[in-house]
C-alpha cells in the first residue's frame, strides 16, 4: 500500500503520532525538492521517525525511479503540489492524493478547508492532477472524515 | 543570564507558563510561542525567531521547551538553536521540569542545569497509586 500525502510540515506530529500507526507504515519516502540539499532538515527528519521505519529522501523527478514492494506500507510525503507534479510529470502513477497541510501564506487566497489554502498557481496544478484522473481528498489525520475535492474547485 | 522559550502545539506552553508561575512566581525571561493548525511554517518560525530575540537582548543562554519529539515545534526550533552556543531543546516539557529551570535558570551553570530539568523531569513521571499499600514509587 501506497499513502501520497502532500504536507508542508513534512514528518511532524500527526504524521509520527498517528498515520504512521493507523496504517502501518514501514517507510516514509520524503519527496522534496527543497529537502533533498538541506542536510540540516534531513537529520531533524531522521530523529523523528520512530525505530523500524525506514527513511529515504528522494528528488521528486526521480521518485519514477524508486522501487515500490507491495508488501510493505509507505508514506510518501510531498511539501507542495509542485513537488507532486514534478513526479507525475516524470510519470509517476498517483491514484488517490491526499491533502493533509497546505497552509496559509500570503498569497493563498483559495481556501479549501481548515488547513489546505492555494495560490491560483497551486490551484491551477490541482486541476491538472485531477483532470488527469487522481482522487483528491483532504484529511490532515485519520480520524477525520475525508472530503473528496472536485474538478470545478 | 538564561532565557526560556516554550513552544507547543496550541496554547499548552502558555498555560504551562502559567501553572508554572502560579507555584513559584512570575520570574523574568520566560516567553511562550503558540502554534495552531492555521499557521503556515514560516509563521511558527518568525514567532520563534521573534521570541529569540526579545530574549537575546538580555540572555546569553536559551532553554527551549518543546512538546512532543518529532513535532513541528521541535522542527521549527531546532535550526535557531544551532546558531546559539549554549542553548539547548528540551523534548516532552512537563510542569515539573519547567518549575525547576524557572527557580534554577539565573543561578545555576547551564551544563548542570539542563541536567538537574532532565532529571526532575523524568522523574515526575510516575504511578503513585502504588504508594497507598506501601509499593515504591
Amino acid at each position: 500500500m501506497i499513502i501520497f500525502r502532500v504536507d508542508d510540515r513534512l514528518i511532524h506530529g500527526q504524521v509520527v503520532e498517528n498515520w504512521l500507526a493507523a496504517f502501518s507504515i514501514n517507510h516514509i519516502v520524503v519527496s522534496s525538492r527543497a529537502v533533498v540539499s538541506d542536510d540540516m532538515r534531513k537529520n531533524i527528519m531522521k530523529f523523528s521517525v520512530p525505530d523500524g521505519v525506514l527513511l529515504d529522501f528522494i528528488d521528486p523527478p526521480d521518485l519514477i525511479k524508486f522501487i515500490f514492494d507491495n508488501k510493505k506500507n509507505y508514506l510518501v510525503l510531498f511539501e507542495s503540489l509542485e513537488d507532486v507534479f514534478l513526479s507525475v510529470e516524470s510519470g509517476v502513477r498517483i491514484e488517490r492524493l491526499n491533502l493533509g497541510g497546505i497552509h496559509y501564506a500570503k498569497g493563498r487566497n483559495f481556501s479549501m478547508g481548515r488547513v489546505v489554502f492555494l495560490s491560483e498557481a497551486e490551484r491551477n496544478i490541482l486541476k491538472k492532477l485531477i483532470d488527469a484522473g487522481i482522487d483528491v481528498y483532504m484529511q490532515s489525520i485519520p480520524q477525520e472524515a475525508s472530503v473528496k475535492l472536485r474538478c470545478d474547485i | 543570564m538564561t532565557g526560556i522559550i516554550v513552544v507547543t502545539h496550541s496554547d499548552f506552553g502558555a498555560y504551562l507558563v502559567e501553572a508554572s508561575e502560579h507555584v513559584v512566581g512570575v520570574k523574568e525571561n520566560v516567553l511562550s510561542v503558540s502554534i495552531n493548525s492555521r499557521m503556515s511554517i514560516e509563521d511558527v518560525r518568525v514567532n520563534v525567531e521573534r521570541a529569540t530575540e526579545e530574549i537575546k537582548k538580555k540572555c546569553s543562554d536559551i532553554i527551549y521547551f518543546v512538546d512532543i519529539p518529532g513535532g513541528t515545534p521541535m522542527n521549527v526550533v531546532l535550526p535557531f538553536a544551532k546558531d546559539i552556543k549554549r542553548s539547548a531543546v528540551v523534548c516532552g516539557v512537563n510542569m515539573t521540569m519547567l518549575i525547576y529551570a524557572l527557580n534554577l535558570k539565573d543561578t545555576m551553570d547551564f551544563d548542570a542545569l539542563i541536567e538537574k530539568i532532565l532529571l526532575e523531569g523524568k522523574k515526575a513521571i510516575c504511578e503513585v497509586k502504588s504508594i497507598l499499600t506501601g509499593g515504591n514509587k
